[in-house]
């Protein structure tokens, strides 16, 4: 038995820390695909949940890999520097000059953090390769499940929920258009 | 003048974005001495995510192009794959994936607006959701569900018709970029800002002189404001035109209601700029621009099918003459689906793309008062709007006398004396009225007159 748990955490250690281009890319491109079986409205609702999974499972494992390329050795950031990040930079997100950095330099923040407080509890290539493993998993199923489950019903909005939300003066404020009809 | 407070000028809900420039332009637009009574409130109420989103859409929509069938009976590339979508997420289209496209049933206005849910997609945001209301010239008023970035969509389509001509937009921080004009006794009017351009100025106002202190402060107002295009309807531009104006906006646009060629060339020759007659629906937003050097209606939108059908909804080839049935359009809260504009025309081959000839359905009329005053269908749509109305149909004959035609949810014994009541006031006269009940005709024609109708151009 500890042998075979000792291969299939060599396995996923193996997979965890392979190059971070290699996992990056990989990963961006499966979670590109999960994100349009979750967005599929014309799949059933269980394989959009499971697209919706390997969205959640491939967006943590790039989160996670960003994390612990940039960890070290030497780290990119010292702890008192991703924590003041953490804590500053969402103020300035909202910042028409400042925002898309500050957006940016926040996510490799938590990225740090993140892989940082795995490495606490546990070896974080492992973590990862299971990570992206359960992500791939997820997005197979998805992707299966589209085909074989049957297609969803459309259910029509509550009729009168529909007019009471036309009927409102907040509704017929409208937006601007350059043009009426 | 009118004091606007800055908590509804510029309230968060209408402008969820709103920098310095914008306040500033929102200010100078309300605050101008020769400025009119602004009576009402909106904005563009984009996110800075739906202001990104609607410059990428803008983007896409400049950059792409209308697909061009070898036959018009073939319907567009993207058929299978929407008409899939629809099946699994519009109640009225289940069942329809994969029927040959010419099986499809049509969609009429009568059936949005007797059962609008049944034609709007399961998952719609609708505590989120817009409304734009039109009266149309069939008899069936609609209420279409809309969202603030189908709104945006507009002005990518107006890009579009503007480049056709030449015409570039160029009005940024400091600058009014578009006025809509209208000429009726009373419409919505108010003030907002364009986040797509720097929030460049955008009003909305009623040229009727009673909704300014003098009527010499509306040519006042709009050369201090200088907007870089004005729209209207053929009614509102007409009487823009005879305000003496020094300000030449970079083009005007056109819509609502069928503009004569001579108007437009007054028109031109009055401002020196192009006038776009946009062949434009509520349900559908800007279906084609009218372009003098092919006699015809461009296509606009990349992703709307225009066909052509006869009597019996099978599509027609090109060249010949039939109702206008649209599929697909921009609109996700209406997703459209062979749906009868109630205008006909030929679809036709020209060097400039896809065109619409020989358009006819939606000509203006005008009704003349017993004291010998013009009243122009507007006015009328506005009067009966707070109606429970199915259907109507509105008819002066020869002999100056009215007849009003309803298909009411009340019983119309109950309602016609303040049916009558709102018509006179909106005339602000007497009439000789009479109010019948109306049996149900998908292709009634909702304002007909027997008089000539009276000079519009300038």
């Amino acid at each position: 038995m500890n042998e075979v748990l000792a291969v299939l955490v060599g396995g996923l250690r193996g997979i965890g820390a392979a190059h971070p281009l290699l996992i990056g890319a990989t990963c961006a491109a499966a979670l590109f695909w999960a994100a349009c079986r979750w967005a599929d409205e014309t799949s059933a609702p269980i394989a959009r949940r499971a697209g919706g999974l390997a969205v959640v499972l491939l967006g943590l494992g790039l989160l996670l890999c960003l994390g612990s390329a940039t960890n070290g050795p030497p780290p990119m950031l010292r702890p008192w520097q991703w924590l003041t990040g953490l804590a500053v930079l969402p103020l300035l997100v909202r910042s028409t000059r400042f925002g898309g950095v500050a957006a940016l330099s926040f996510f490799l923040c938590l990225a740090m953090a993140l892989a940082t407080v795995v490495g606490w509890v546990a070896e974080v290539h492992v973590v990862l390769g299971l990570i992206l493993l359960a992500g791939l998993v997820a997005l197979i199923a998805a992707v299966v499940l589209a085909r074989l489950a049957p297609r969803p019903t459309p259910k029509p909005v509550a009729p009168v929920r529909l007019q009471a939300r036309l009927d409102m003066p907040e509704a017929n404020e409208a937006a601007d258009k350059y043009t009426r009809e | 003048m009118t004091l606007v407070m800055d908590k509804q000028l510029f309230c968060p809900r209408r402008f969820p974005v709103l920098g310095a420039a914008g306040r500033a332009m929102l200010r100078r637009l309300v605050d101008h001495p020769n400025a009119p009574m602004y009576r009402d409130f909106s904005g563009h109420r984009l996110t800075r995510l739906g202001i990104w989103r609607a410059r990428v859409r803008q983007w896409q929509v400049m950059q792409a192009e209308v697909p061009w069938p070898m036959r018009a009976t073939d319907p567009p590339p993207w058929a299978d794959a929407w008409l899939r979508q629809l099946a699994c997420t519009v109640p009225a289209a289940r069942g329809l994936a994969g029927r040959p496209w010419s099986d499809l049933p049509l969609v009429s206005r009568a059936d949005l607006s007797s059962a609008l849910h049944l034609h709007t997609p399961a998952g719609l945001p609708v505590d989120r959701l817009l409304c734009f209301s039109t009266s149309g010239t069939t008899g069936h008023p609609l209420k279409v569900p809309s969202l603030p970035r189908v709104a945006a969509e507009y002005q990518a389509y107006h890009r579009r018709a503007l480049r056709h001509f030449g015409t570039e937009l160029r009005a940024g921080p400091g600058q009014v970029g578009i006025v809509l004009a209208g000429f009726q006794k009373r419409c919505f009017t108010y003030v907002s800002v364009n986040p797509l351009q720097g929030e460049c100025g955008l009003a909305k106002l009623n040229l009727n002189p009673d909704e300014w202190r003098s009527p010499e402060d509306r040519a006042l107002y709009l050369d201090a404001m200088a907007p870089e295009l004005v729209s209207g309807d053929p009614l509102s531009l007409a009487e823009l035109a005879g305000l003496g104006l020094k300000h030449r906006p970079r083009a005007l646009l056109s819509t609502s209601m069928a503009l004569h060629d001579g108007l437009r060339r007054e028109l031109e020759w009055r401002f020196r700029c192009p006038v776009l007659d946009l062949y434009s629906m509520n349900e559908v937003g800007p279906i084609g621009v009218f372009d003098p050097k092919v006699d015809g209606f461009v296509l606009l939108q990349p992703r709307l099918h225009v066909e052509i059908v006869d009597a019996a909804g099978q599509p027609l080839p090109y060249g010949q003459f039939g109702e206008v049935v649209v599929s697909g359009g921009f609109n996700p809260c209406l997703p459209l689906l062979r749906y009868r504009t109630g205008d006909c025309a030929r679809l036709e081959m020209s060097a400039r793309g896809p065109v619409l000839r020989g358009l006819v359905g939606r000509a203006p009329v005008r009704y003349r008062a017993p004291s010998g005053r013009w009243m122009n269908n507007v006015e009328l749509s506005q009067a009966l709007a707070p109606f429970p109305l199915v259907q109507f149909a509105f008819h002066q004959q020869a002999d100056g006398q009215f007849v009003l035609r309803a298909n009411s949810v009340e019983p119309l014994a109950h309602l016609a004396p303040q049916l009558r009541e709102a018509i006179e006031a909106r005339f602000g006269e007497p009439l000789p009225l009479t109010i019948e009940p109306l049996v149900a005709d998908d292709k009634l024609r909702q304002y007909t007159s027997d008089l000539p109708a009276p000079d519009i151009a300038c």
